[in-house]
């Protein structure tokens, strides 16, 4: 069990720009959770329903086989990511398809409704979908998120990364890496994501820009780890482990998690946000560690760091 | 008390007496490895990211397949060759892992600290501590074992892991060895047998032949029973394909799960044929959603307005408004129509139904000729034969069924002909086929399934007075066929109820808009109502309801025939059926 340690951490008075954000979004998640008001219609996803939109979506890619010869399962795959492309369920309604008519039909209108529904959804308004959508999106995006798990993951990491970055380069320093970073992963996002029906929601890519931005600007500090095996002396303790780890501990998986995702099934997680977030941080953590000792810098640095 | 001191030398002296070697700390060591591997993972999934996509893919879509199962090994394979090159590698290097570095434990040789380790020695020490790993990690529980700390892969490669910390760690106590020792050796033996009786598992499931499963995945998508029925040639034609499913759907030589796989294939595949067949095949199967065959019934004059199937599609649609009882009518069809095996049935039936027996006769003989039809026809023969009054012929044939395969069709058959001979003569005078019927139930506990079997043995039962069969026996399937139930207190003697009562019932029964299941149930409680009641409105209930039916099979005929020999002066002349009419022998 290795868990960061939060000692030194939890104070107030030092990093309130911290507990300010972490407050911020715990309201957001609160007023706009929405997860039981308002279900998206579960039926399209049975499997039945799935492995009809995956063969209506195999004529809409590619030209029909002499006989169709994918298992139910693999049509179910393709019903997936047909649900999460964004130009086939925009143009579902004028598509010609072979196949048993009635059945297509029904279909037709149960997307509708799936479709309907999931537009009132509060993620589908705020969270980030594609250029066409409202640049506003680019912006609130960065504090929803879906689930508790999702909130507390991300919030610990804000606790662990944002005070230290506030204490050491200023409150509003920390609100400008967490929004501008917040953009570049979304942009990052737009760029490297091709076809994603889901909407993006969720701190983490300007979280990334957090703490690859500390990590960067203080390549030799430490971040305190405690670990136990078994409550044995020796067996449990503190490790220290240096900032530039988040790099390949971190990042790295990301990097791999993008790679080796496979296209037609998407990921829960937005990896190249995470990638374009950290990009941006570290560029900016570095490009600071560089002009530190410059003088005009440091009182620069000292008149943001006021605020 | 054993003094601890003596079994460990806090520094181990090398042999050359340079320096000490602090052992290293296992919490140190366990954390490098947790270490080792957080670094690794990412590395190692980076190399073989296309390999992980596969087999990502493959895991959700077909995970029982072969190729799912030599990518996963694939995969393993992978991932122990390049743990161990990278390891090899920083061992070489700098004697130690990137999780050892961090926490400042160092790999050397014992001969020869001072020296960087050789490739053969990195090399044998990762691969054994990689092949440890299949071994459920216990060789590694020689760390608590081993008065220097090393296991089976430091020994075997001459290497020991040292501390550059002060805190050393101290050889482990006797006791503590010991008993690692015989946890591992425990262990062990249990794995070993667990693998024993594994192998010889598979070994039995080889030889018995149950890894056929492939061949059995092959076979799933199209409906063997329709395969069967067709020449080798003709089975790769989608249209003569559906016409011979709808056709055995009809005869009830098939299954709805069966029609409904050979319809959607005939739909999805890019070919048009058979796409009219397959809409009137789905609306047939969906009759009792009334909109919804409504439109598969459309659908398939859309795709095809001038086929046979889009005429008889049309037909249906017309009977779907109409009740129970209503059929097709086969007169109307025109040629192409009548050169489909589904029409052919549907004349059979139609003929049967309309009690022109000697049609039928012939009509069941050539569809017995024809390759799948084989139950439906023989079943068709011998209601024919019967109903013709060649019950000698009919019976030959009965038997002649018997000597096929034992099934629920065969059952069918036999509880008609009981019904028949039943109706025929209610009294205690023995049957052969009420006896075949009762052979396959008394003296045994299979439980009654099928309503028309039940009907024919409660009937023997009561008209016989045999005291062989329990209505208990029946208690299941009255629960899934209450008019079964209702009748059965209508009739026999053990439900103690008033004549009044018995015909109250029976009333319910005949007359009721709703339909009786099964539908067998409603002619024998007519018959029995003609027979016995005295009132005038039932009779005029019963006549009316004579008038209203356009089919007059067999049960009906019977029903008239109970009325006529009453005499009742509201029996008209021209209301006999037809064939009362050419056979005036009839059942009299």
């Amino acid at each position: 069990m290795i868990v960061p340690w939060l000692k030194g951490f939890v104070d107030f008075s030092k990093s309130p720009m911290t507990w300010a954000l972490i407050a911020f979004n715990l309201m957001i998640f609160l007023v706009l959770s929405d997860a039981d008001s308002i279900r998206s219609n579960r039926e399209i996803i049975r499997s039945n329903e799935l492995t009809l939109t995956g063969k209506l979506y195999y004529q809409y890619k590619k030209k029909l086989p002499e006989k169709p010869l994918l298992t139910s399962s693999e049509w179910m795959l393709l019903g997936a990511e047909a649900l999460r492309n964004k130009d086939f369920l925009s143009q579902f309604e004028s598509l010609q398809f072979v196949g048993d008519q009635v059945e297509i039909g029904l279909w037709r209108d149960k997307i509708k409704v799936y479709l309907e529904q999931n537009n009132q959804r509060s993620s589908q308004i705020y969270g980030l979908q594609n250029r066409e959508s409202s640049w506003r999106t680019f912006v609130t995006y960065q504090f929803m998120h879906a689930s508790w798990m999702h909130l507390i993951g991300n919030m610990m990491m804000l606790v662990i990364f944002g005070t230290v970055l506030e204490m050491s380069l200023g409150g509003a320093f920390l609100i400008f890496v967490y929004l501008l970073g917040g953009c570049f992963a979304a942009e990052s996002f737009l760029w490297m994501s091709k076809s994603s029906a889901a909407p993006m929601i969720g701190a983490s890519g300007s979280l990334s820009a957090v703490m690859a931005c500390y990590a960067a600007f203080e390549i030799k500090k430490r971040v305190s780890f405690f670990y136990m095996i078994s409550p044995v002396k020796n067996y449990y303790g503190w490790i220290y482990l240096p900032t530039v780890l988040i790099f390949p501990l971190c990042f790295l998986p990301d990097l791999v998690g993008w790679v080796s995702t496979p296209e037609e099934l998407g990921s829960g997680v937005a990896y190249t946000a995470h990638i374009g977030g950290a990009f941006f941080g570290a560029l900016l953590g570095y490009s600071l560690k560089y002009l530190r000792h410059r003088p005009g810098f440091r009182i620069f640095l000292k008149q943001v760091s006021k605020y | 008390m054993i003094d601890r001191t003596e079994f460990q030398p806090q520094a181990y002296k090398s042999t050359h007496g340079i320096k000490p070697l602090n052992i290293a700390p296992v919490a140190d060591r366990f954390l490098a490895t947790a270490f080792d591997f957080v670094i690794f993972t990412p590395v190692v999934g980076l190399m073989l990211a296309p390999l992980f996509r596969r087999l990502e893919l493959i895991s959700m879509s077909s995970p029982q397949s072969t190729e799912f199962t030599v990518l996963a090994a694939l995969a393993v394979f992978y991932i122990c060759i390049l743990s161990c090159l990278l390891q090899t590698l920083f061992l070489v290097w700098k004697k130690a892992t990137p999780g050892q570095l961090f926490f400042k434990l160092r790999v050397v040789s014992v001969d020869h600290p001072e020296k960087h380790l050789s490739l053969t020695q990195s090399l044998l020490r990762s691969v054994l501590w990689t092949f440890e790993f299949f071994l459920l990690l216990l060789p590694f529980l020689e760390v608590f074992s081993d008065q220097q700390r090393r296991p089976l892969h430091d020994r075997a490669a001459g290497t020991m892991v040292i501390t550059l910390k002060k805190d050393a760690e101290i050889a482990p106590h006797q006791f503590e060895a010991e008993l690692v020792r015989k946890v591992m050796a425990l262990s062990f033996m249990l794995l070993f047998f667990w693998g024993l009786t594994g192998v010889s598992h598979f070994y039995r499931m080889a030889m018995r032949g149950e890894f056929k499963r492939s061949e059995l995945i092959a076979n799933n998508y199209l409906c063997e029973e329709v395969s069967r029925s067709l020449d080798e040639e003709d089975a790769q034609n989608d249209g003569l394909r559906i016409d011979k499913a709808v056709g055995l759907y009809l005869a009830s030589e098939v299954s709805d799960d069966c029609v409904l796989s050979e319809a959607d294939f005939a739909l999805w595949s890019s070919s048009d044929e058979g796409a009219d067949w397959a809409y009137f095949a789905k609306g047939l199967i969906k009759k009792y959603d009334r909109e919804l065959a409504a439109s598969y019934f459309e659908q398939a004059c859309q795709s095809n307005d001038q086929g046979a199937a889009c005429e008889l599609a049309k037909i249906h649609q017309g009977l779907l408004g109409a009740g129970e009882n209503e059929n097709v009518d086969p007169s109307d069809f025109s040629e192409q129509v009548k050169e489909t095996e589904t029409a052919q049935v549907l004349s059979a039936v139609y003929d049967f139904e309309q009690a022109r027996y000697a049609e039928a006769e012939k009509r069941f003989v050539s569809l017995k000729e024809t390759k799948g039809y084989t139950h439906f026809a023989q079943k068709g023969l011998i209601k024919s034969l019967w109903a013709q009054n060649k019950k000698e012929k009919a019976e030959g044939a009965f038997l002649g069924s018997l000597l096929q395969e034992n099934s629920s069709e065969q059952r069918d058959v036999m509880a008609w002909l009981c019904l028949e001979q039943l109706d025929d003569q209610c009294s205690p005078k023995s049957k052969q086929a009420c006896e075949s019927l009762k052979e396959q139930y008394v003296g045994n506990l299979h439980q009654v399934e099928n309503p028309l079997v039940a009907v024919a043995l409660i009937k023997e039962k009561d008209c016989r007075k045999s005291t062989d069969m329990e209505i208990a026996r029946f208690h299941e399937l009255f629960k899934e066929y209450p008019d079964v139930l209702t009748w059965t207190k209508a009739v026999t003697e053990e439900s103690n109820l008033s004549s009044t009562e018995r015909l109250d019932l029976l009333r319910e029964l005949s007359f009721r808009k709703t339909p009786v299941r099964p539908q067998v149930v409603r002619t024998q409680a007519l018959q029995t109502l003609a027979e016995k009641s005295l009132r005038k409105s039932d009779i005029e209930l019963v006549m009316k309801s004579l008038d209203s039916r356009k089919i007059k099979d067999l049960a009906w005929d019977k029903v008239f025939n109970k009325m006529k020999n009453r005499n009742l002066p509201t029996v008209e002349e021209d209301r006999q059926p037809a064939s009362l009419k050419q056979d005036p022998s009839g059942e009299q």
